[in-house]
């Protein structure tokens, strides 16, 4: 009886112990979460803007292409009923109405000596486009940094007590590619003094606008923030 | 995050409380885990001995045969016991002189045969409070760990200056283990203990059947005589 007894813990301990030692590999060995790389796409915006490559592609081919067809149709009809008549004596009323749809494909060949000035209008026109698309990604670009450029100076600028609603002080700030502010200068001033000064102190108070190290092209800063032209109007703090 | 969050690692990483909490519930389900098997193994070997005497006794076996058998195997255990207890008690009381009661035999057999029905009873049923209480505990100690893990987390959290989710996330999962470990002793344990106490009731529910069937036989051998 008690061997009987020690002998069923005896199988029970061990039972458990490798049930828990198989249950603490498992764990082990899978505990590792998956790593699934997720790709991020960054979101491809696709800006269409076919206005030029319409207005100038379209009426081009029109006019070399329509003079040309006209003869066609005198010469086509000519070689057209000649095999007909071999096999198709009787049904006449069929060679009628071919000769006004043929002249219709021979269409697309024929203004072909005119395929390379297309070429070059359709390579001209994108050129256009892809510059009118840089252009105004550039100015997207800037108009982001403009923003930023606001904000900063809109937190460092503390109004004086004369400040009037009608007042409005218009600074050069000349800055560097650094973001750093090189001067400040007004050019056309409210009449204020205090206004002028606390406008301009904003502006040193800043001193650098770091984000825009960020700009990646040379152009756009050259453009638009190497100078850089600020109207300061109390009201709202947009400047 | 390879090390970051090994399983060890977050474990090891763990507050002490939290720590205590899950090495209490790993040897709760070691333990749990002992009890179920060995019980699993008790209750199908008493329930295959039941079977067994039941058709011995049944089969038209003598009484005195049947009790020397039962005392030659050695463990006396189950209904063989329950057997054993009244049989002898029967006919000690029958054996004494003239002078005693048919009923009060009857009396002396089955208080013996009670007195080791409430013992087999008793053995049927052992280990299981223990199951019970893992079952029913366990689930809340993990919760414990874990409300700590993650009140300890949090607390972590407000003094950095930028929370971000990965500042958080290790305190959390490591005292989401707490729970998981508590889970895993409590299931386990609740399904043993549902089928093991259904089990041991009907089989003595049987040995409480075959005590009434046998004083009665055992009642109507002193009227009978």
């Amino acid at each position: 009886m008690f061997s009987g007894k020690v002998s069923t813990y005896t199988v029970a301990i061990l039972v458990s112990l490798l049930l828990h030692a198989g249950v603490v590999m498992l764990m082990v060995w899978h505990w590792e979460p998956e790593h699934k790389q997720r790709k991020v796409a960054p979101p491809k915006y696709v800006q269409a803007k076919l206005m030029t490559l319409q207005q100038k592609a379209k009426p081009q081919p029109k006019p070399v292409a329509k003079p040309k067809p006209k003869p066609k149709p005198v010469a086509k009809p000519a070689p057209k009923p000649k095999p007909k008549p071999a096999p198709k004596p009787a049904p006449k009323p069929a060679p009628k109405p071919k000769p006004v749809p043929k002249p219709e494909p021979k269409l697309a060949p024929k203004p072909e000596p005119d395929k390379k000035q297309l070429q070059q209008q359709l390579a001209s026109a994108l050129a256009e486009e892809e510059e009118f698309l840089a252009a105004s990604n550039e100015e997207e670009i800037a108009a982001s940094y403009h923003d930023y450029i606001f904000e900063r100076i809109a937190a460092n600028w503390s109004r004086p007590p004369s400040a009037r609603r009608e007042m409005e002080v218009e600074l050069l700030v000349q800055l560097v590619p650094t973001g750093q502010v090189i001067s400040v200068s007004v050019v056309r001033s409210s009449g204020n003094s205090a206004f002028d000064r606390s406008a301009e102190q904003a502006v040193h108070k800043v001193g650098r606008f770091e984000k825009l190290k960020e700009i990646e092209n040379p152009r756009v800063f050259d453009k638009y923030f190497r100078r850089l032209t600020l109207v300061f109007r109390p009201d709202d703090l947009r400047l | 995050m390879n090390d970051h969050l090994s399983l060890w690692s977050l474990i090891a990483n763990a507050t002490l409380l939290v720590q205590f909490v899950m090495l209490l519930l790993f040897f709760a389900s070691i333990v749990s885990w002992v009890m179920i098997v060995q019980r699993g193994l008790y209750l199908r070997n008493a329930a295959h001995t039941l079977r067994k005497f039941e058709d011995n006794f049944w089969s038209g076996i003598d009484l005195n045969q049947l009790y020397h058998d039962c005392g030659a195997q050695g463990s006396v255990e189950g209904l063989s016991s329950v057997f054993r207890a009244g049989f002898r008690e029967f006919n000690r009381l029958a054996q004494q002189k003239s002078h005693v009661d048919p009923d009060t035999v009857m009396e002396g057999t089955e208080r013996s045969m009670r007195v080791a029905l409430s013992r087999e009873e008793e053995r049927l049923n052992r280990n299981l409070p223990f199951l019970a209480s893992v079952a029913s505990v366990s689930p809340y100690i993990g919760l414990f760990g874990t409300v700590w893990g993650i009140m300890n987390a949090f607390r972590g959290l407000a003094t950095v200056q930028q929370a971000t989710l990965a500042t958080v996330a290790p305190g959390i999962s490591e005292a989401l283990i707490a729970t998981a470990m508590g889970l895993f002793a409590a299931i386990p344990a609740v399904l043993a203990y549902n089928r093991y106490s259904a089990s041991a009731d009907s089989i003595y529910s049987s040995y409480e059947t075959f005590a009434e069937e046998f004083s009665s036989i055992l009642h109507r051998r002193i009227h009978g005589d």
